[in-house]
């Protein structure tokens, strides 16, 4: 009897505190701040969450989608982008493009200075674009362009081999930021953990695995940011992170886990943003090898796969179904194109045609997590009822990534893409023939027609003729299936409603914090 | 004495040396390019190559395992293939905060859960007992996570005593702390409730009270003094198990310690990290094992005598 009582009272103590602490957290814990911790009490610090630790500070040497948020506040592109594909002059006043297309020359802002004092020159411009072109790392993007040369001390000049369509795009790509050369050479290999930039806020302090520190550039080219400091916060463990943006120590998160969403967005005093993400989720197939080498199978797999359940099922309705490719945020984003409908009887009638009436087994190769594993599964019910047995093979993303992009060994999977161009171009790299060899076409499709038109596109300057193009591209790659787009995911981003300037979530996962301030 | 203590110290070398073999080996043999995690899957196959090659990833297992024992033993851990900052300062780096966490949660273990073992023990079959007995049953079995997350909730949103995550202040670990100290608390009240029961039927406890000795000096300075030795293996162990990165701890309140450099490391293939940071856990249990020894000597004379002889 004592012995029971005991259990029954320790019981009941934990699970009161926990019942009363739950209920706390369900109706939406609204931002405050415990005592003892600086920052968004005083209004001058933004407590911006990152969910690993960069990888390093150094824009041409590092492909880390982590290190390009801090990143994003140190330095400057000559030109930039904004959400509707307009470009904008940043350290260029002015830019030009020759009669045949080939030739941009830049005029440059004068009177800018780097975190150094410097002042920034053509040199630097120079320096770093080669950079660019030379790292291994940036080539993706740079690959198509030629050289760089300074003309004057006002004056730069980039070469492209053709008419490249989407040169700007590159150019205000976050691999072509403007670095100071002096800085560089100072020091090469700490200049990854300390960078130099012309940008709103300047380094000051980086602690391994916890923080990013950095404070307004006085002396910033353009308008002085609104918020002093702004501190970039690691937390590896997404629920660890929502707890702190609710304890008020982290005031900006992007990202936010799926089964956050809807608290926030009832939450009075929670800015939560969304937007669709530059990329999409598709189902690949290995188009030279295997049993998906047969395009009536791959296109029975279009036929029979259902995207709007999918996008139930795995994403909770927070998602766009795209037949296409190229992600709508995209430039040159075909509007009208339609997939296939479900028609189950055309998928088994191809699945005959090709020699398979009763079906076939297959293994689905697919990286952990539930971003992949969750929609593969909805797939795998979906194929079955068209009698496609699909095995599920789980692996670590490393793994997956030798397997799938690598090797090639695999007949079919699910792969989650975002593209670092912002156009159409970024597909050719994986869509393209040539690049099966040394590139990235790890679907191993070669489509004369589709090369020719992929060609094309890059060598197009007219944005008119290009939509055109990639329009074209989408359709083909419909009508040959060699890939199977199923959805495009959203992008997130919250903020307390005191912080203004968060109007919408960045589709590629980059924001300015010198647009941002504080109301009080 | 010394000799003993020498005598350890070279049988660790075997140790380290067994160990790094084992985790380069799984290392080598696991899928999974380095190279490629750090320059991403968009990068050409040359550049992928290029960088394998850079780094000796293409020589002989038995080339590159040579190569990186002969720099360990000089202190040169190599570099994170991810941060190309040098291994032993990444570790170096994160080693307060794992080294604050550990002790702290091992002082709540000691202070708190000694004494409650004691009165259970001395109180046996009391209502005092089997509340304790209780307590430690519940903390043994509440998953670490889920009480990291409640009592965040309940101390640092809901009360607001404490900050919530991070690792600036002392005051940042006091959450983590019990989070810790709670679970392993459990396994330091049974072994002290049931060292101590096992010492307290003995003849010469009888003896003691029979001479009308007080009963603080008897369960102090005979019993416990007596059962002292498995309670301070069990801590000791617990101790160089949270050295070794209390992983979950660290994730739930977002300090930057060796556990989580450690499982981030094993993510990114990053090897000279995984391998440092297994090194460095393997020599700090080591260490803390040959204290804990010798820590017996303190306590009974007789093994003390018996380490003099070599």
């Amino acid at each position: 009897m004592k012995k029971f009582l005991a259990v029954v009272l320790a019981g009941v103590m934990v699970f009161s505190l926990a019942a009363c602490s739950g209920g706390d957290a369900q109706t939406g814990g609204t931002p405050t701040t415990a005592d003892g911790e600086e920052g968004s009490k005083t209004k001058n610090t933004l407590n911006y969450g990152l969910s690993a630790d960069p990888a390093g500070l150094d824009p041409q040497t590092t492909s880390d989608g982590i290190a390009s948020q801090v990143m994003a506040q140190v330095f400057d592109n000559l030109v930039s982008r904004d959400e509707d594909g307009n470009y904008h002059a940043e350290l260029a006043e002015d830019w030009v493009v020759s009669e045949d297309g080939t030739e941009l020359t830049f005029t440059l802002r004068q009177g800018v200075k780097f975190h150094n004092g410097e002042t920034m020159t053509a040199d630097d411009v120079v320096f770093s674009i080669n950079r660019a072109i030379e790292s291994s790392i940036t080539k993706t993007i740079t690959s198509n362009i030629q050289s760089v040369e300074k003309i004057d001390d006002n004056t730069v000049k980039v070469t492209l081999p053709f008419p490249y369509g989407a040169a700007l795009e590159c150019i205000s790509n976050h691999y072509l930021v403007i670095i100071s050369q002096k800085a560089y050479e100072e020091d090469p290999e700490g200049f990854n953990t300390n960078p130099v930039g012309t940008g709103p806020y300047r380094f000051v302090s980086w602690e391994r695995g916890s923080k990013v520190t950095l404070e307004r550039f006085e002396e910033y080219w353009g308008d002085p940011a609104s918020i002093q400091n702004v501190v970039f916060k690691v937390y590896t463990d997404s629920s660890t992170a929502v707890l702190a943006f609710e304890a008020g120590e982290l005031d900006f998160m992007y990202n936010v886990p799926q089964v956050d969403r809807a608290k926030f967005l009832d939450t009075e005093t929670v800015n939560y943003v969304e937007a669709p993400m530059n990329g999409n989720a598709f189902i690949l197939f290995n188009n030279r090898d295997g049993v998906f080498s047969d395009v009536r199978v791959r296109q029975a797999v279009t036929y029979a796969v259902d995207r709007d359940a999918i996008v139930i099922g795995a994403l909770e309705g927070v998602g766009i179904p795209v037949s296409v490719i190229v992600s709508p945020v995209a430039t040159g984003y075909p509007e009208d194109l339609q997939g296939n409908p479900r028609d189950l009887e055309k998928a088994k009638a191809l699945l005959a045609e090709a020699g398979y009436p009763n079906g076939f087994s297959v293994e689905m190769k697919i990286a952990q997590g539930d971003m992949y594993k969750k929609p593969s599964e909805i797939i795998q019910s979906q194929l079955a009822e068209i009698g496609i047995d699909v095995q599920i093979s789980l692996m670590e993303k490393s793994t997956w990534s030798q397997e799938v992009i690598t090797n090639r060994n695999y007949d079919m999977s699910f792969e989650v893409a975002t593209y670092a161009l912002n156009d159409g171009d970024a597909i050719y790299n994986f869509y393209h023939s040539d690049k099966i060899d040394n590139g990235l076409n790890h679907v191993l499709c070669a489509i004369p027609e589709l090369d020719e038109l992929l060609d094309a596109g890059k060598r197009t300057t007219d944005q008119e003729a290009r939509n055109e193009i990639y329009r074209q591209v989408c359709q083909i790659i419909l009508d040959q299936a060699v890939v199977c787009p199923v959805y495009t995911s959203y992008a997130s981003a919250m903020a307390p409603n005191t912080l203004k300037g968060l109007d919408r979530a960045s589709s590629v996962n980059e924001y300015n914090v010198k647009d941002f301030s504080w109301s009080e | 004495m010394i000799r003993y203590i020498l005598k350890r110290l070279l049988m660790m070398i075997p140790v380290l040396i067994g160990v790094s073999f084992v985790i380069f080996t799984i290392l080598n043999f696991t899928p999974g390019d380095p190279a490629r995690m750090v320059l991403g899957d968009t990068a050409s196959y040359e550049d992928v190559e290029a960088l394998r090659e850079e780094w000796g990833l293409n020589d002989p297992f038995l080339v590159r395992y040579a190569n990186y024992v002969g720099d360990a033993v000089r202190g040169d851990l190599g570099k994170s293939y991810r941060t190309n900052v040098s291994v032993v300062e990444e570790i170096v780096s994160r080693l307060p905060y794992t080294f604050t966490l550990a002790l702290g949660a091992t002082l709540i273990m000691v202070l708190l859960g000694v004494p409650i073992g004691i009165l259970s023990a001395v109180k046996q079959y009391s209502f005092l007992d089997t509340f304790c007995t209780a307590v430690a049953l519940l903390l043994a079995s509440i998953p670490l996570f889920w009480l990291g997350l409640m009592i965040t909730l309940a101390f640092s949103i809901k009360l607001k005593w404490f900050p919530a995550t991070g690792a600036d202040t002392l005051k940042h670990f006091v959450l983590p702390w019990i989070a810790l100290g709670a679970g392993s608390m459990a396994n330091v009240i049974r072994m002290t409730r049931s060292s101590m029961l096992e010492v307290i039927r003995s003849d010469y406890i009888r003896t003691a009270r029979a001479k009308g000795a007080p009963e603080k000096k008897v369960v102090f300075k005979h019993a416990l003094r007596n059962a002292i030795l498995p309670i301070i293996t069990v801590i000791g162990l617990n101790f160089g198990a949270l050295l070794g990165g209390a992983l979950i701890s660290e994730q739930v309140f977002a300090i930057p310690g060796l556990g989580t450099l450690l499982i981030n490391s094993v993510r990114m293939k990053d090897a000279p990290l995984v391998m440092g940071v297994v090194l460095f856990i393997a020599l700090a249990a080591s260490v803390v094992n040959l204290l804990v020894d010798l820590s017996y000597a303190a306590f009974d004379p007789r093994i003390k005598s018996q380490y003099a002889k070599g």
